[in-house]
């Protein structure tokens, strides 16, 4: 029981009971705009660059029917974006008005490897420029060591099976790195699902004596109708990973099949992503994660949650550096 | 010869005059009274037995004793040559007419070296307006300069910068760890069982530790030694009922009582007060029938809340050497919901629910007080007591399915728990040598334990499961209990200081006391030097400065500016050490006619190892790794204050402003607040002023009002907002924390009490109190946020008007 579900509805009704709502002027100072800039970069992998601008909170463009701002009038198409490896030559990055980007050209552009310095740097008339850096992070070898499922648990004609899956995650030598464990159930019929998304070619590993291939590349990414059951996610630092690595067990179960529109589907496998981040890219995770938890926009229940930011001259954003490994886990069919 | 002759004039030619000073109609020994010899113009005031002792050299002495809020009483005139008991007994002063009085009047009046120090007397206080015509003490103590209130309508005292968990606020001597009841919107203190109220701010005597920044001393009635007296009253959300008087043991004590005499020895008196809400005795039952009848009869519901005081003494006098006396406080805030459901379940099962949920917060202290008398110059007070703070919350439910003639239960039972808890022993000394020197000493030692959190959860599935319902198809049969543990802490301290007087101008405190603190494996110790300079420029003027060092042990652990109940007390440990703080204040104190005492002071505080929580901790009731989710820094306050108080004559009151600032730094590795970077405090308020004043227009009626004005207070805003395509939302940017703040914060409180003597028994009266609370309806801020690019504050309290009756015989 979450002690918190009593407390704050508590207090919001007592509060409620006598209190009054009624508009007021803001009597601190109006601020400019700030550039706003968030990189994200996967080693074998790209940069991408999003470039936009903050607005006043009291003057911002909302989307329309809602209270959220659209962003869509705030990014930047016209700014100088560019990125260098290991301090070398600045690459230029082009705008790509699909993906609201700046992007590389990939024809002519290296994927970062690991341990690479990655710098960004982005200028702009209406801002100071502004410039982050980030150490690519190593893939660090996580090798899935075993499978159990068990026995089907009853419970009023729904089945359910649970399974543990034991990972071996091996040292690193960057211990500042922060991993990252999530699970997704798969109940897809077909396999590969996106072709543009999937890199792998495995298919229906016996549980029993399973032949894993690493997979490198973007994760699955499944059209809103489609069935997934996202696991929370276990961190674990790598200074906490001893020279002899380290067993991690994750533990979970799912129904059996589920039914979409009438469609009964099976479970088949579960896929797991283990991300790899930087220390600061942990930071930036953390504190957006917090931010989310707090109480909406009230002023004086909670404190509000800084943002991390490593930017330079003001800008908020964050460059963020990362790796991943993909596993799939297919359970065959008994 | 010379040296028999020099010998004699060192120890042969002083004596000590001793006694207690009592109040004339009820008998009850006065705490903090002054008596001054207006021949060599040495003093001592009565300590919190009543008891004053002066040593005096041999000749004409001209005793004259003055409290207050009550008139000085006539000049004792006689000739010294033996030690000499010698009692006063004042009046109270309020329905007088104007008199001139001389003497020394509070505690930190010019004469007395104390400084940061008020005592507002108890009949201020329950004429000053309140919130729904409850009167507080917290609430009173609010209005005093160097005290912030924190939002609109707490019972939190953020002090000279400090949090709400750096005060030690104690009843009769013993620690309370909670003092709000309903969220802080009223404290726990029922001033109808209050004798004596004093806020230290600063200059702490050595006798007092374990808290930075404040020491709020409450003191209980005794109970009326003369008669039976009481009252009985009912506002606008509480009824109250207080009954004192002495118990007679035999034939001629109660002859002795009939004949509206005192009785001196083997007295035994008691004061019981107790106060409780009301209005859940109308709305709960009224929630039942509107239940059922919106259910025809399918749902039966039940809900409410309420809190109350029980405070109790019994005081036993045995001689004039030896009284005993036994507190108790039992105080409790309760939420209560009980549910009984008839229906049909999804599944067409037929389905009974029966569901209770009880949370219920609150206090019990107990002491058992010796004083005791040794000689006309060494008195002690030795005392045993138990306070404790505990919360519990409990769900139960029972959903009974069944179906033709299958039936299934799921029980369950759900329970929460928090404790805090000490026993403590203290002994305490005054002992008066010479004229020049007053001496304290004592010890004390506490046994604390801290339960901060227990869960315990039971879930259970009796009968055939297939019929139970698809909200409880997932229930696990599961009996368990949770619990981060007991922990046991011992504290222990001695004091000394003295009240040292070289010349009559210069008077000095200097007092030092030592603790250890000792918990899970770690002992922490404490020197804390304590010193007080009063320098007396001319008559009623005096220039006083002070320093004071205090440690303190424990923490609050508190999410929000809210005090809820699931605020929790945790020990200091081997990664949380314990906080201190160093203040230093200066100022000049001036009595005006013997009318108005008028103080200005200036302070400067550090305090060290704060902790605040970490951005989005949350703590809500568990303790968890709270350790993992608080930082530690520092802290700084400085200001300065002024106070003009009249406590005596027909228009009573004060006015107090201050200046203050109050600042944190929260830059440690991977403990950084606000990027390693100062900010200000959450209650750092610039400007703060109150004016509480106080009419006796006659007998039958008083006039009150009372009207603050203060900068308001700080919150955390972000000035832009920006969209992230990492998590595809608009989030806030906070350039700094607390950067904001809100409009100033004015209102105007005014009352009017009236009183009816009976014909037949004048001794007993009717009185009405009519208030209103917020008299221009300002709508003071208590919460902002912002909607549609437009904001909005959201206001606590309009206009509240209130009425109350009381009873008095």
């Amino acid at each position: 029981m979450k002690i918190k579900y009593f407390i704050l509805p508590l207090v919001l009704l007592l509060l409620a009971i006598p209190s009054c709502k009624t508009e007021v002027n803001y009597k601190g100072e109006i601020t400019e705009p700030l550039l706003v800039v968030f990189a994200d970069a996967v080693t074998n992998g790209f940069p991408k660059v999003t470039v936009s601008k903050s607005a006043f909170f009291l003057n911002k463009i909302n989307r329309e029917g809602t209270d959220t701002i659209n962003y869509k009038p705030y990014l930047l198409a016209d700014a100088l974006v560019q990125y260098s490896v290991n301090n070398g030559e600045w690459i230029s990055m082009t705008y790509d008005a699909k993906e609201e980007s700046y992007l590389p050209d990939y024809k002519t552009a290296s994927r970062l490897q690991p341990d690479d310095k990655l710098t960004v740097s982005v200028s702009h008339p209406d801002f100071p420029s502004t410039s982050a850096s980030q150490l690519m992070p190593e893939k660090v070898d996580i090798d899935p060591v075993e499978v159990k499922v068990y026995d089907k648990i009853n419970n009023k004609g729904d089945t359910f099976c649970e399974y543990h899956l034991t990972y071996h995650i091996y040292p690193s030598e960057d211990k500042t790195l922060v991993g990252r464990l999530s699970l997704q159930d798969s109940y897809l019929n077909d396999l590969p699902l996106m072709s543009n998304d999937i890199l792998f070619q495995e298919l229906n590993y016996d549980i029993n004596n399973q032949n894993w291939r690493e997979i490198i590349g973007t994760v699955f990414s499944f059209e809103e109708d489609e069935l997934e059951d996202y696991r929370e996610h276990l961190d674990f630092r790598m200074s906490e990973i001893p020279e002899s690595g380290k067993d991690i067990v994750v533990v979970t179960r799912a129904p059996i099949a589920v039914v979409n529109d009438k469609v009964e589907r099976k479970l088949k496998g579960v896929i797991t992503n283990c991300y790899f981040y930087s220390a600061e890219t942990y930071l930036y995770l953390n504190s957006m994660r917090k931010y989310k938890g707090t109480s909406t926009g009230m002023l004086g229940l909670e404190e509000k949650v800084q943002v991390y930011g490593n930017f330079s001259n003001g800008t908020i954003g964050c460059l963020t550096a990362k790796s991943y490994i993909t596993y799939i886990t297919m359970f065959k069919e008994e | 010869m010379l040296f028999t002759f020099s010998f004699l004039l060192l120890f042969g030619q002083r004596h000590t005059v001793n006694g207690y000073v009592s109040d004339a109609s009820s008998g009850e020994r006065l705490i903090g009274a002054t008596v001054v010899d207006t021949v060599s113009g040495f003093g001592a005031v009565t300590n919190n037995s009543g008891f004053y002792s002066l040593t005096l050299p041999d000749g004409n002495v001209g005793l004259q004793c003055s409290y207050v809020g009550y008139a000085a009483s006539q000049t004792r005139v006689f000739s010294l040559n033996s030690d000499t008991l010698v009692s006063f007994i004042i009046s109270e002063n309020t329905h007088l007419q104007e008199v001139t009085v001389v003497g020394h009047q509070s505690v930190s009046s010019p004469n007395s070296v104390q400084m940061s120090a008020i005592e507002v007397p108890v009949q201020q206080i329950k004429g000053i307006p309140a919130l729904a015509g409850e009167v507080d003490v917290i609430k009173a103590l609010q209005l005093l300069p160097g005290v912030q209130s924190g939002s609109e309508g707490s019972a939190g005292l953020y002090v000279r910068g400090g949090g709400p968990d750096e005060n030690l606020i104690m009843l009769d001597g013993v620690p309370l760890y909670n003092v709000n009841h309903m969220m802080g919107f009223f404290s726990v203190f029922n001033a109808d069982a209050v004798k004596n109220v004093t806020l230290y701010k600063g200059n702490f005597p050595a006798r007092f530790g374990s808290r930075l920044s404040s020491v709020v001393d409450v003191r209980q009635n005794d109970g009326n030694r003369v008669g039976w007296h009481g009252n009985v009253s009912i506002g606008l959300i509480s009824a109250k009922i207080n009954a004192e008087g002495p118990i007679p043991w035999n034939k001629q004590q109660l002859e002795q009582l009939r004949r509206g005499e005192k009785i001196e020895r083997n007295a035994t008196t008691f004061n019981i007060s107790a106060r409780r809400t009301y209005f859940d005795l109308f709305t709960a039952p009224i929630v039942g029938i509107i239940s059922r009848r919106e259910t025809n009869g399918d749902l039966n519901l039940r809900a409410g809340y309420y809190f109350y005081d029980f405070n109790a003494k019994i005081t036993h006098l045995f001689t004039d050497d030896d009284k005993l006396s036994l507190t108790v406080y039992a105080g409790d805030d309760d939420i209560y919901f009980r549910v009984n459901h008839e229906g049909e379940s999804e599944n067409k099962t037929d389905r009974k629910t029966n569901a209770k949920f009880a949370w219920h917060w609150g206090n019990l202290l107990t002491a058992l007080n010796w004083e005791h008398r040794f000689s006309p110059r060494i008195f002690s007070n030795t005392q045993l007591s138990y306070t404790r703070y505990r919360y519990d919350l409990r769900q139960q439910m029972a959903v009974t399915s069944s179906q033709n003639a299958m039936s299934a239960t799921m029980n369950e039972q759900m329970e929460y728990r928090s404790f805090v808890g000490d026993l403590m022993l203290q002994t305490n000394f005054n002992f008066a040598p010479s004229p020049k020197h007053e001496m304290r000493w004592g010890a004390n030692y506490i046994f604390h334990q801290f339960r901060p959190q227990v869960s315990a959860l039971n879930f259970k599935v009796n009968g055939n499961q297939n019929i139970i319902d698809d909200d409880f198809s997932n229930i696990v049969n599961v009996d368990t209990t949770l619990t981060d543990g007991t922990i046991n802490a011992h504290e222990a301290s001695v004091y000394i200081e003295d009240t040292y007087t070289p010349w009559r101008w210069l008077k000095l405190n200097l007092g030092l006391r030592g603790s250890l603190y000792s918990v899970s494996g770690k002992t922490y110790p404490s020197f804390e030097p304590r010193v007080g300079i009063r320098a007396l420029a001319m008559k009623d003027l005096s220039i006083k400065a002070s320093y004071a060092y205090m440690s303190q042990y424990i923490h609050l652990l508190s999410n929000s500016s809210v005090s809820l109940p699931t605020d929790l007390w945790v020990p200091v440990t081997k990664n949380i050490v314990p906080m201190r703080s160093m203040q230093v204040a200066g100022g000049v104190s001036y009595n005006l006619l013997g009318q108005v005492e008028l103080s200005v002071e200036g302070y400067y505080k550090k305090m060290l190892n704060l902790i605040e929580y970490k951005d989005g901790a949350s703590f809500m009731g568990s303790t968890t790794g709270w350790e993992e989710k608080v930082c530690m820094g520092e802290g700084w306050s400085y200001g300065v204050e002024f106070l003009a108080q009249r406590t005596i004559g027909k228009v009573t009151g004060w006015i107090g402003y201050t200046w203050s600032r109050a600042w944190r730094l929260f830059n440690r590795e991977d403990q950084q607040i606000n990027y390693g970077k100062p900010f200000p405090a959450k209650y750092d308020r610039e400007h703060d002023l109150s004016i509480t004043v106080q009419w006796a227009v006659n007998k039958l009626v008083d006039l009150n009002a009372t009207f603050v004005y203060g900068t308001g207070n700080r919150a955390t805003l972000g000035t832009q907002v920006y969209y992230d395509p990492n998590t595809e939302s608009e989030v806030a940017y906070v350039p700094e924390r607390n950067n904001y703040l809100m409009p100033d914060y004015h209102r105007l409180d005014i009352g009017a009490t009236f009183h009816y003597p009976l014909r037949r028994h004048p001794d007993m009266q009717s009185v009405w109190n009519v208030s209103v609370y917020n008299v221009y309806n300002n709508m003071n801020p208590f919460l902002l946020y912002s909607e549609d690019n437009v904001m909005y504050k959201v206001t606590l309290f309009p206009i509240l008007p209130s009425v109350s009756y009381t009873f008095k015989f």
